[in-house]
């Protein structure tokens, strides 16, 4: 049964003892961090988780699908993995382009090799090759060719077939000798003097 | 709110011949009373109602926090001395309860003719009808509570969580059964006897005679008897009248509770009421509480209720959420 209670005085504020108070601030300090960290962990091994569908990465970086490394460790092992794959692309596509452009040179090689050949059979002891400098790109490792040399007395013939071939030939006069000078490559065919 | 409040509860009665103190500890269901103490004015604190030595009581107090250990996380619980409050029964349009009590305030405002920020007015209310509300009003002047907490505070005792009404501090213990039909509580104070009148628990009224304990202990025994003699009959016919009052003169009363300021009174007083012949049950107030009766029981009457009121985790505040009163 309920009897009358009055209340004359309303307290505005309830005291507590400071030791009582310095504990509960130091237990909720403490529960506000262990969340932080708890959840922090928590995150993190989602986080790891969430990224163990790509397995091979993380194994190469060192990361289980578990990781107890925070989620920044963890991205930054992985940026590192990613970086060394990338600069192991770079190498294996330089070594690929070194190898495009050997085949390439080998192949030009071998064609101005097999037009000099025709030349000789065209002009048969009539000119000599003195020198075949065959310059290719710079990463292409090729050795320049020596040849023989042989008589010709038709510079012209010889200049208008290179010229069919596609190089461009210029007549170089250098001591007593006629040169032809082509594009990209220079074939240098002397010409005894009769 | 335990944990970190503390589960203490102390009542503290500051009367008029001395200052009664228990504080209770609560450890889970159970309620463990854990010191008590009782502090008689060595000179006289009151004159009739008057305080003339404030001192005295600030005293006394001192003594009680010093017994009681009473630190700034206790619950505490007291009283304002009966003659500092107001009653006034009101009928209003019905409203909410919250807004009754501004309403109630409204008009003893006017009706004095006091400005709002001097007194301070605690309603109880309940349904008259589907158009009115009945209200009981206490109403107490903002300085009054003021001067007694600066008693409190002059004993280094921290502002009470409640400050109940004198009249109503004995109330908070009495056997749930006696509360129900009517009953009437009388409480000799120093210079006034308060009669309470409840209808199953519901407040009817208050009203006071000019007749106390002050300055029975000098008499011989005979005169004592004879003071309470004259004052049963004067409580007698002052219940008449209040029952006339209401219209419950043909009601018949169940239960007469009696109390004196002066403990050791109560005695004289037993002998005395034997002329009673208003209620069915006329009980001493010792006899009212399942209580150990060398306690003091008013104050431990305050413990009770600050426990009551405080130890189910609720605030302070009376009203809850919902704006309706607890």
């Amino acid at each position: 049964m309920k009897i009358p209670r009055v209340n004359f005085y309303r307290k505005k504020v309830r005291k507590v003892k400071s030791s009582k108070f310095l504990i509960a601030m130091g237990i909720i300090l403490l529960l506000g961090f262990s969340f932080y960290f708890v959840s922090s962990k928590m995150m993190d091994k989602i986080y790891a988780n969430a990224l163990s569908a790509d397995q091979n990465l993380l194994n190469a970086a060192g990361i289980s699908s578990f990781s107890a490394l925070s989620k920044e460790d963890i991205q930054r092992r992985i940026d590192d993995q990613i970086a060394r794959y990338s600069t192991l692309l770079n190498s294996k596509s330089r070594v690929l382009s070194y190898m495009k452009d050997t085949l390439e040179g080998v192949n030009d090689f071998h064609y101005t090799f097999y037009s000099v050949q025709n030349v000789f059979e065209k002009f048969k002891s009539q000119i000599s090759l003195a020198t075949l400098e065959y310059s290719t790109a710079s990463s292409t490792p090729i050795e320049m060719v020596q040849f023989g040399l042989e008589d010709s007395s038709v510079p012209l013939e010889e200049k208008s077939y290179f010229e069919k071939l596609g190089y461009k030939v210029q007549l170089v006069e250098n001591a007593g000798s006629k040169w032809y000078k082509t594009k990209s490559e220079k074939i240098y065919l002397f010409r005894r003097e009769k | 709110m335990g944990l970190l409040f503390g589960n203490c509860y102390v009542g503290l009665d500051i009367g008029r011949y001395k200052v009664e103190g228990v504080k209770l500890k609560k450890k889970g269901k159970n309620l463990e009373i854990v010191s008590s103490f009782v502090s008689t004015y060595k000179n006289k604190a009151f004159d009739g109602e008057a305080l003339i030595d404030e001192g005295e009581i600030a005293l006394a107090l001192g003594k009680i926090k010093a017994a009681l250990k009473i630190d700034i996380e206790d619950h505490i619980t007291t009283a304002l001395f009966p003659d500092r409050i107001l009653f006034r029964k009101l009928e209003l349009p019905a409203m909410p309860k919250d807004q009754a009590a501004n309403a109630a305030k409204f008009q003893i405002v006017k009706e004095l003719s006091i400005s709002p920020e001097e007194i301070t007015v605690e309603i109880e209310s309940r349904q008259k009808n589907v158009s009115s509300l009945e209200v009981s009003s206490f109403i107490v002047k903002v300085e009054d509570i003021s001067k007694f907490n600066g008693l409190l505070f002059k004993a280094g005792i921290p502002f009470p969580d409640i400050l109940d009404a004198g009249y109503f501090k004995f109330n908070y213990i009495i056997k749930e059964e006696l509360l129900k039909g009517i009953l009437f509580i009388a409480f000799e104070d120093i210079s006034s006897t308060y009669v309470e009148l409840f209808k199953d628990g519901w407040l009817v009224s208050i009203d006071s005679l000019s007749d106390g304990s002050e300055g029975v202990d000098e008499l011989d025994e005979e005169s004592i008897l004879s003071h309470y003699v004259e004052l049963t009959d004067r409580v007698q016919n002052l219940t008449r009248m209040m029952l006339s009052r209401y219209s419950m003169a043909d009601e018949v009363v169940d239960t007469f509770i009696f109390i004196s300021e002066k403990k050791k009174n109560l005695d004289f007083w037993k002998k005395g009421i034997l002329k009673f012949d208003m209620a069915k049950r006329i009980i001493p107030y010792d006899e009212a509480v399942n209580v150990n009766k060398n306690l003091p029981l008013a104050a431990y009457s305050l413990a009770i209720r600050g426990v009551s009121e405080n130890s189910k985790g609720k605030l302070l505040q009376k009203k809850s959420s919902k704006g309706k009163i607890i």
